[in-house]
């Protein structure tokens, strides 16, 4: 009995919104939605939009640190330490000299190869949860495309961004190694990521990588479940025949 | 990290910046060719930005001169120099990679060649087809 017992505290605390459209109101949604936005414009204008996160991260450092802002990485006692040149009165945030690596502080301002790797990862992560959505819009309202182009699509987009965010974290780490300009690593990792992601659009634009993948998850799918699907057609029209010749038997 | 694993982290990425700077020119040629000789032309928007990793290269060959030319009071102007040049290195590799771009899109509109409606956007760029004729347009 207890368990029908029905705890609003808890359902207020965690509400859900369901909502649920009819076939006609959903058509509806998805005409205006294809006639007002263009889906693309709005995919590209994510990429752009992330990528100028990453710009204000060094921007913001450079407005900290300054032009002539060094950093240098210090282990000292097993502990990572970000050591900054120049007259700390000058700076905002960091007025100090030295700071653990796992400083807020720091952190925020993206210096040092692991906190530019994890400014980095974010926004590719950032960059996943706006393409991905926007993809599977994209394959609702277009009555063109199919499931297999969908998947074909997203895991094409999932490869290039996680390939674009591994050279860019690794540039980032590159330009640490030869640099003390404390915005040096930062600006190496963004300008690294667009190449990379750029070049992956265009091979896969010349060479039809998406396509090629969605071809062969196609023939995957006619080869496993559309085998399955004519066997069982053959199956039943066999049962038929059979039932059919015996009525004509009697 | 090791001394030896990073000076080869270091040239692996120098490599793949100076492809990237080819790849760009590759690219440039590529579209003048087919400005010369085909009906169709297609653009990729944002390669301009192939340019930027060149930056890494430039940032060694910085310290590596700070380190063997520069010393005692000169130094500290030196890094201030640096420092200075960093930010008009990061303008002038967008600035020319930029020009370069405009160039071909002049020559293109020299040449007569209008672009096609039908514009394919990706994540961070978009390839526009030109065309003299309408008519040759890619339609999906």
């Amino acid at each position: 009995m207890s368990d029908r017992n029905i705890d609003l505290t808890k359902m207020n605390a965690e509400r859900k919104e369901l909502h649920i459209l009819s076939l006609e109101q959903f058509s509806e949604f998805a005409t205006t939605l294809s006639n007002h936005t263009n889906m693309d414009n709005a995919k590209f204008a994510a990429g752009i939009g992330l990528q100028l996160a990453d710009i204000r991260v060094a921007n913001q450092l450079i407005d900290e640190l300054g032009l002539t802002g060094k950093a240098v990485i210090k282990e000292i006692q097993g502990k990572s330490y970000v050591v900054l040149k120049g007259y700390p009165g000058l700076r905002e945030k960091l007025t100090g000299t030295r700071y653990l690596a796992s400083n807020p502080k720091v952190v925020d301002l993206a210096i040092g190869n692991k906190r530019v790797s994890g400014t980095i990862i974010s926004g590719a992560r950032l960059s996943i949860f706006i393409t991905v959505p926007m993809t599977v819009l994209q394959f609702l309202v277009n009555e063109q495309s199919t499931l297999l182009r969908l998947v074909g699509t997203i895991a094409s987009d999932l490869v290039k961004i996680g390939l674009s965010t591994i050279i860019a974290s690794a540039a980032g780490m590159a330009a640490g190694a030869i640099t003390t300009v404390a915005a040096g690593p930062i600006v190496a990792a963004i300008a690294f990521g667009i190449a990379t992601a750029i070049t992956f659009e265009y091979l896969d634009r010349t060479f039809g990588v998406t396509n090629a993948l969605i071809d062969a998850l196609e023939k995957a799918k006619q080869r496993t479940v559309g085998e399955l699907a004519r066997q069982i057609v053959t199956f039943e029209r066999n049962v038929i025949n059979d039932a059919v010749g015996r009525m004509r038997f009697r | 990290m090791h001394q030896a694993l990073k000076v080869t982290f270091v040239v692996l990425f120098e490599a793949l910046a100076l492809a990237f700077a080819l790849f760009f020119f590759w690219r440039i040629q590529q579209q003048l060719n087919a400005i010369a000789q085909s009906e169709i032309v297609e653009i990729q928007s944002a390669t301009t930005f192939l340019l930027l990793p060149l930056i890494l290269p430039l940032l060694h060959l910085l310290s590596i001169a700070e380190k063997r030319y520069i010393s005692g009071p000169n130094q500290a102007k030196f890094r201030k120099l640096q420092s200075k040049l960093f930010v008009f290195l990061v303008l002038a590799l967008i600035g020319s990679g930029f020009v370069i771009n405009q160039m071909v899109l002049s020559q293109l509109s020299k040449h007569g060649y209008q672009a096609c409606s039908l514009v394919s956007h990706h994540t961070r760029s978009t390839f526009i087809t030109y065309s003299k004729d309408s008519a040759l347009c890619p339609t999906s």
